[in-house]
């Protein structure tokens, strides 16, 4: 699966699942979702599901502090490095 | 408090965030020019001044500036939406908004129609100025919080009750001026103020973050070198979930306190062997009291399911239906007397009769002067004396640390027009504490993806239902009142 698919999916979820308004010009891909408050703690937990079961993909442990891990478009690197084929 | 910690240490470090410091000298410096923008804009003493910053330096300074101003803080919960936002604004009938653009933008639709809006980017680093003089029974701060009944309720708060549960905090904590306190609740949240309070008071370092991701709060806390964590039980599973909390202990880290609902006992027995070195302080409270008892660390591998004995100035009563006092091991209402106890609800004269009482075993004679909180807990007292939580005499959730109105949830499905039927209820969570569940029937066009949908944009992430289910009819009970236990067993049976 390539990178921007990965990137469109997560943002689609992120938007919906953490009522991201479309009046909220500073959200975007790059923007820092933990830092910036987009995602609160119950927040990583569903994310880390929707990866899971979304791209079959287990974010490891040391990756959950990374800068990428923190972006959307980050995450998209992550985890398109890592979709089962 | 601010002012005094700064004039003697002005140069100690107040609040520490990713991005910087900010010293005691430049946080007073700050909240004065707060109080002084405050004042132009005509905010007068008594006015209420609503905060809806991100937690950090600036809501710190925004805190003391609205006292600086002679004026009443009420700070608005970050996660909340409009509808809340909506309904605190007016009931507290808040004059100004202390907010920053990007925080306004972010929400589905304008809040605050009628009341004005001041963003602190705006306001100048520093200014001089006197800070008005208050005294004790002054009202300090509204705390909005659920309520058994209806919409949320605006706990209200003197300077007195101020200093006398930061004084008694830092005195059973220990707290001192080199200490280095977490804050990873937020300041809209008694306990989380709690510790921006310990902190003026004492001169010791809040250290701030805000990432969710507990390896990363693992990190800072190692970094930064914290040694007092206060934190709520969701978010004790979560960092016993890292092995960089579980595998090694953090050798700054001098004590753990927690509130907010239990700890289990497993998690307890996981923590001390996780982090040796801490002592672990469970405490139990509530916002109309702030804070009614702690368990000491000797006590904590002993008894890990008590909440222990009253906070120094504080005595708790167990009280039986008809008043008295209960025999030890005998299950009664919490009732908590002292200096912390609130003035009682905002513009709210039923609901302050019903918690606010008079104490009813003061002497005949005893003018009836004193008010007790009769905390709606039932609890029970061990021979020791210390105290154990045995549950709530009403519906209300307690999820993520936070209090929930089933009916504040139930008010917000009803006002989706997708239903004509709504009971709200919890299950047990071993994350959350308890989850919120909703039991509906579907009004005849309704639609289950449009009510979902509906609850996402109206309610904020704390109170919605982490399952809605769709039934043909809701039982009732004689009274004719959804009986939301009975449909939980009923539901449960059904599925086999």
């Amino acid at each position: 699966m390539d990178t921007g698919e990965v990137e469109a999916r997560t943002e689609a979820f992120v938007r919906e699942q953490f009522n991201v308004s479309s009046r909220d010009g500073r959200f975007g891909t790059t923007v820092d979702l933990f830092e910036a408050g987009y995602v609160d703690s119950i927040g990583l937990v569903e994310l880390l599901e929707f990866i899971r079961d979304e791209f079959g993909v287990e974010i490891p442990e040391e990756k959950l502090l990374s800068e990428e891990f923190a972006t959307i478009e980050g995450i998209a690197r992550l985890v398109s490095g890592r979709v089962p084929r | 408090m601010l002012l005094r910690t700064a004039a003697s240490d002005p140069a100690r470090a107040a609040v520490v965030e990713r991005d910087g410091s900010v010293d005691y000298g430049r946080l007073a410096a700050r909240s004065l020019a707060i109080a002084a923008a405050l004042r132009d804009a005509g905010v007068l003493p008594g006015d209420r001044v609503a905060v809806l910053l991100r937690r950090g330096a600036d809501a710190a300074a925004a805190f003391f500036g609205i006292l600086a101003a002679g004026a009443v803080v009420v700070t608005v919960n970050e996660t909340l939406r409009p509808r809340q936002i909506d309904h605190i604004l007016d009931h507290s009938g808040a004059s100004a908004l202390l907010s920053t653009a990007e925080f306004l933008d972010r929400l589905p639709r304008e809040v605050g129609a009628r009341t004005r809006k001041l963003d602190v980017a705006d306001v100048p680093e520093a200014a001089d100025g006197e800070p008005c003089p208050r005294i004790g029974p002054d009202v300090a701060q509204i705390i909005y919080t659920s309520g058994s009944t209806g919409l949320p309720k605006g706990v209200t708060i003197s300077h007195a009750n101020v200093w006398a549960g930061m004084t008694a905090v830092t005195a059973y904590l220990g707290i001192r001026p080199t200490d280095r306190i977490a804050s990873l609740l937020p300041f809209s949240f008694d306990y989380g103020l709690n510790q921006l309070l310990c902190c003026a008071g004492t001169g010791a370092a809040l250290i701030v973050e805000h990432s969710p991701v507990p390896q990363r709060i693992v990190q800072s806390l190692r970094e930064q070198e914290v040694t007092v964590l206060p934190a709520v039980p969701p978010l004790w599973l979560q960092l016993l979930g890292t092995e960089a909390f579980r595998q090694e202990p953090l050798p700054s880290l001098r004590l753990l306190t927690n509130t907010g609902g239990r700890i289990p006992s497993e998690a307890v027995r996981k923590l001390r062997t996780a982090q040796p070195q801490a002592a672990l302080v469970l405490m139990y409270g509530l916002t109309e009291a702030f804070r009614s008892c702690y368990l000491t660390p000797e006590r904590a591998d002993r008894k890990p399911t008590s909440v222990g004995q009253a906070i120094p100035g504080a005595e708790l009563l167990v009280l039986r239906d008809d008043l008295t006092p209960c025999e030890p091991g005998e299950r009664g209402e919490l009732v908590h007397r002292g200096p912390t106890v609130a003035l009682g609800y905002w513009n709210d004269p039923d609901a302050t009769a019903r918690v606010f009482r008079p104490n009813p075993l003061r002497a005949p004679g005893t003018p009836e002067a004193e008010r007790v909180v009769f905390s709606g807990d039932r609890v029970y007292r061990d021979e020791e004396g210390d105290l154990f939580f045995v549950g709530r005499e009403d519906h209300l959730i307690k999820t993520l640390g936070y209090r929930v109105s089933p009916d504040e949830v139930a008010d917000v499905l009803y006002a989706s027009g997708e239903i004509v039927e709504a009971a709200v209820t919890s299950e047990p969570d071993e994350v959350r504490g308890a989850r919120i569940v909703a039991y509906v029937v579907l009004h005849e066009r309704g639609d289950l993806d449009r009510l979902r949908r509906f609850a996402a944009q109206e309610l904020p992430r704390y109170m919605q239902p982490g399952r809605i289910e769709p039934l043909e009819a809701l039982p009732r009970t004689t009274s004719g009142k959804h009986d939301a236990a009975t449909i939980a067993r009923g539901v449960a049976g059904g599925h086999g």
